[in-house]
């Protein structure tokens, strides 16, 4: 089958800060596939940017620090390379994008200097050849007038336009993995299709693997090929599309899907927050960390952690409910078709 | 651009004529009268005076003389300097203040900026404690304090530089120093709270995730962006290096033009006193006026917003 | 997974209270604060210091048995002694007494020099921010104005035109030295004029006043103590640079800065001179730039966590 890009194996990344050690990834395990989109989703805070983070070893630190697990990347392992090697995969096999476009360009920079950078860094090329590389990599992300517009500085640019930038800066040198932190958060509604779009068209075209990071489900149907959810620094269940949209086995999951709107529900059905908070991640629960907001919970939930189960062989959870000793509950979103 | 200076311009200018006008009438208010003083004035000084500010004449007719003069770059005569123009002291004794203030400007400026850099690169580490630890000394030690004490340890006990004076080099040492510092360490604290700012950026985060290595996140996207705000504050820093050279320059005997003002003030020689302060505040609102239009080169954003305005 | 009791699977339903339960202790913004302040050992060492200074300044002149104007010509130039702990001047005066006056000096003339800067340019930030649109374009043009006169030029002109002494120098280093704090405060009344909490208020009715005294200024005071103790060491900075050149305190009356200046001029012959004035300034700048240092720090609603 398909061919693993990136595996990532038990990771566990924490910050130390006045109060204590915030455990904020607490072993995620998954792997990204050639070609392939995974999206990971989750509340704020619940460890997903720090997670794709750790992949390019850009957490901060101090405070943060990867403690354990591996990073494997296209046969290398991330985190036993020197700053220096790490350089070398950083921009070139892999590009991140970033939520907001607006504080994410240099503003005392032209908009061709900061693409042609990168590209001056991995390749070996005159700065001639890198300014028409970045021109046509403009093209390729759909700015009009490129070559007029490559001197503008940041300022001149709208928001939209800025993430354009923004993923033509991470695409420069025709990455394997093209990492998004929330690409669309920032943006307009309008305008967060476009970008969906651009990023789809350049997958296609340049066969990038793509880690898709969001909390806007709307985005994740659109894109992804697999799902991650994660919650209080772990992954909660994973699986197809399909699988997590309409088979879902976590009570967070069946929350996440309950929250937002959807076409195919009756019109008078109100949609369902999930009530309570997140655990404090500086003393995280010993078991089940959705516990104490789960309507199924049960005693075992808040004594022992669940394990990872597999419920077919792209689908996992880690719930209780799936022990064959678990009371049979009703899925609220039961008898849901797919398309 | 072209709109952003001339605007500039124009409040310089126009910061100029209040400040004149403002000394005009803080000379009218003086007490004793600027040319009656208790002291007698040689008789052939007075006269040309009276003649040439028309003393007797109301006080509206006198501003205009008064402002007439200005213009034409006539400051009047010194009252205790006899036949000597205010003017040709300035041309005299300038340039050695502006000599003493540039090599301390430049000192603390390359100083100040380098410290500051290697604090907030280094940030809670030996580097950023040991910077900042000269840093708050400077700016905590008044200046005439530092050159004494300079010139008593390293002049007169080690006899390293010559202590008083302006004629080589050496003599120039410890009192560009001394003048220097407090500048040096407000800039070093300006520029490390500016730098670790810009650290923290997003654009630094896509700046390293772009592979570049450490050296070019710090210099090409950090340091241009963190110099900014230093920048605007070089105005007030000039204008404190200048009345540091008031000082400095009596403390080591220095015949510039502030040992000059110092003199004047203690002589009550109220036109060297008043053309003393008009020059300054020229000089001052002159690199103010430079300082805008630094700004206007430095950040790229800056020429946008006046124009849409 | 086998052997695990069939009773632990008896469902128990959420438990909403136990999710939001606040692990963290709440503390107001001050207590917060001023439990930052406390980590801060170098800041609190600080406090201490200026604490002692205020309490010599206070009790100071009365450890000996001089006054600070008593002339002794026997005892001219004299070096530390067990009578004179930090020697004699030109006319025989204990320096240990005349610094502690200067002391009382010094820290009045910052203290209150600062306290004018805050209030005027409290009001008038405050007005201009608030108000805004006409009003804050002529004000904000004067004080740009302002901003661009040389301070110290000003300072020594009036110190020129007024009677020498202690309220001409604080009237003199204010005139100009609000239009700082004026600046900071419009900036900060601008940014909190859009805030959710000031439109109810005034969705309520409340007057212009009560919006500006009751729901900003609280939220401005804590920049504002930070700048006070930035402003204070300024104006003592200032004072010591009028006294060398001769526009300070008058004789026999001393302050720190006449103290170092008296002294400068007999370093070479006479060290003591100006080693003592020199240390109080220099210690009390020093304490009071960390302690304003750790003050930002510690009152900075950013670096809560």
């Amino acid at each position: 089958m398909a061919e693993k890009l990136l595996e990532v194996n038990d990771l566990k990344v924490s910050f130390f800060t006045y109060a204590g050690e915030v455990q904020a990834v607490r072993g995620v395990s998954f792997h990204v596939n050639k070609g392939e989109t995974l999206a990971i989703v989750g509340e704020s805070g619940c460890g997903k940017s720090v997670t794709v983070h750790s992949l390019m070893r850009l957490i901060p630190s101090p405070p943060g620090k990867i403690k354990e697990g591996s990073i494997i990347f296209d046969g290398i392992d991330i985190i036993s390379l020197s700053e220096k090697q790490m350089n070398e995969v950083r921009g070139s096999k892999m590009g991140m994008i970033f939520q907001d476009p607006m504080t994410s360009l240099n503003p005392t920079m032209t908009i061709s200097q900061q693409i042609m950078e990168g590209i001056m860094r991995h390749k070996d090329v005159s700065k001639k050849e890198a300014f028409e590389e970045a021109i046509r990599i403009l093209e390729l992300v759909e700015i009009p007038n490129a070559r007029k517009r490559a001197n503008n500085y940041p300022h001149q640019f709208s928001g939209g336009m800025r993430q354009r930038v923004m993923i033509a800066i991470a695409i420069a040198c025709n990455p394997m993995l093209l990492i998004a932190d929330e690409p669309t958060t920032a943006l307009d509604v309008t305008i967060q299709a476009q970008i969906i779009d651009l990023m789809k068209a350049i997958q296609k075209k340049m066969n990038t693997s793509i880690i898709l990071i969001t909390h806007d489900l709307g985005v994740v149907a659109d894109i992804a090929d697999r799902v991650n959810v994660m919650y209080a620094g772990e992954i909660v269940e994973s699986g197809t599309l399909n699988e997590i949209f309409y088979d879902p086995y976590h009570p967070y999951t069946w929350g996440l899907l309950e929250s937002v709107p959807r076409l195919d529900m009756a019109e008078d059905k109100p949609l369902v927050p999930i009530p309570g908070t997140p655990p404090d991640l500086l003393d995280p629960p010993k078991g089940c960390p959705f516990a104490d907001r789960c309507k199924y919970a049960m005693v075992i939930c808040k004594e022992q952690h669940p394990e990872m189960t597999s419920c077919s062989k792209t689908h996992k959870v880690s719930c209780w409910l799936t022990h064959p000793d678990a009371p049979k509950v009703e899925r609220p979103l039961g008898g849901m078709k797919i398309e | 651009m072209g709109r952003y200076i001339g605007k500039r311009f124009l409040h310089s200018i126009f910061t100029l004529f209040i400040i004149a006008t403002v000394t005009f009438i803080l000379m009218n208010l003086m007490p004793g009268k600027p040319f009656t003083g208790e002291k007698p004035i040689p008789e052939e000084i007075r006269k040309n005076m009276e003649a040439k500010y028309g003393l007797d004449k109301p006080i509206h007719e006198r501003y205009v003389i008064y402002m007439k003069n200005l213009l034409r770059g006539d400051l009047g005569m010194s009252m205790v300097h006899k036949h000597r123009s205010v003017g040709s002291i300035i041309k005299e004794r300038f340039p050695i203040s502006a000599s003493l203030g540039l090599r301390a400007l430049s000192f603390a400026l390359i100083a100040g900026l380098f410290l500051g850099i290697i604090a907030a690169v280094n940030h809670g580490k030996t580097w950023d404690y040991v910077s900042m630890i000269i840093a708050v000394i400077g700016v905590s030690v008044p200046s005439f304090i530092i050159g004494g004490l300079l010139q008593y340890f390293v002049g007169v006990k080690l006899r390293l530089f010559p202590v008083t004076g302006w004629e080589s080099f050496k003599h120039t040492v410890i009192p560009s120093f001394a003048l220097g510092l407090g500048t040096l360490a407000v800039m070093a604290r300006m520029m490390r709270t500016s730098m670790l700012d810009v650290l923290n950026q997003d654009y630094i985060k896509t700046a390293k995730a772009k592979g570049l290595p450490r050296r070019a996140v710090v210099w090409r996207h950090g340091i241009r962006n963190a110099i900014l705000p230093v920048v605007t504050i070089l105005g007030p820093l000039v204008a404190g290096i200048t009345t540091g050279t008031f000082v400095v320059e009596n403390i080591f005997a220095i015949p510039g033009l502030g040992q000059f003002l110092v003199s004047s003030v203690n002589q009550n020689d109220y036109t060297l006193i008043m053309g003393l302060t008009l020059f300054y505040s020229l000089i001052l609102v002159t690199m103010n006026f430079i300082v805008d239009i630094l700004y206007g080169i430095v950040d790229p954003r800056i020429t946008l917003v006046e124009r849409k305005e | 997974m086998s052997a695990i009791e069939l009773e632990k699977f008896k469902p128990i339903g959420m438990d909403i209270e136990d999710s939001e339960r606040i692990t963290r202790p709440s503390l107001t913004y001050w207590q917060d604060a001023w439990r930052r302040l406390k980590m801060n050992k170098l800041a609190m060492v600080s406090l201490y210091v200026l604490i002692g200074i205020v309490i010599m300044a206070i009790i100071g002149p009365y450890l000996r048995p001089y006054t600070f104007d008593e002339q002794d010509y026997m005892e001219i130039f004299s070096p530390p002694s067990k009578d004179h702990w930090f020697g004699t001047d030109d006319l025989g005066r204990d320096l240990f007494v005349r610094v502690w006056m200067g002391a009382r000096v010094s820290l009045r003339i910052g203290f209150f020099a600062a306290l004018i800067d805050i209030v005027v340019g409290m009001i008038y930030g405050g007005i201009s921010g608030y108000f805004g649109g006409r009003t804050d374009d002529i004000m904000m043009r004067i004080v740009d104005i302002l901003y661009g006169i040389p301070y110290m030029i000003i300072v020594i002109l009036l110190m020129i035109l007024m009677e020498p002494g202690e309220l001409t120098l604080i009237i003199a280093m204010s005139i100009t030295g609000w239009v700082g704090t004026a600046r900071l405060v419009r900036g900060q009344v601008l940014q909190l004029k859009n805030q959710e909490f000031v439109l109810a208020a005034k969705t309520l009715g409340a007057s212009p006043w009560r919006i500006i005294t009751k729901h900003m200024f609280p939220n401005i005071l804590g920049i504002m103590i930070v700048q006070m103790t930035m402003d204070i060491p300024g104006a003592i900075f200032s004072e010591a640079f009028l006294s060398y050149i001769g526009l300070g305190i008058k004789l026999p009356n001393a302050s720190w800065g006449s103290l170092a200046s008296d002294g400068i001029k007999q370093v070479v012959e006479r060290p003591w001179m100006l080693i003592f004035p020199a240390v109080m300034i220099s210690l009390t700048m020093l304490s009071f730039n960390i302690l304003g240092d750790g003050l930002r720090d510690a009152l900075d609603p950013k670096l809560r966590n």
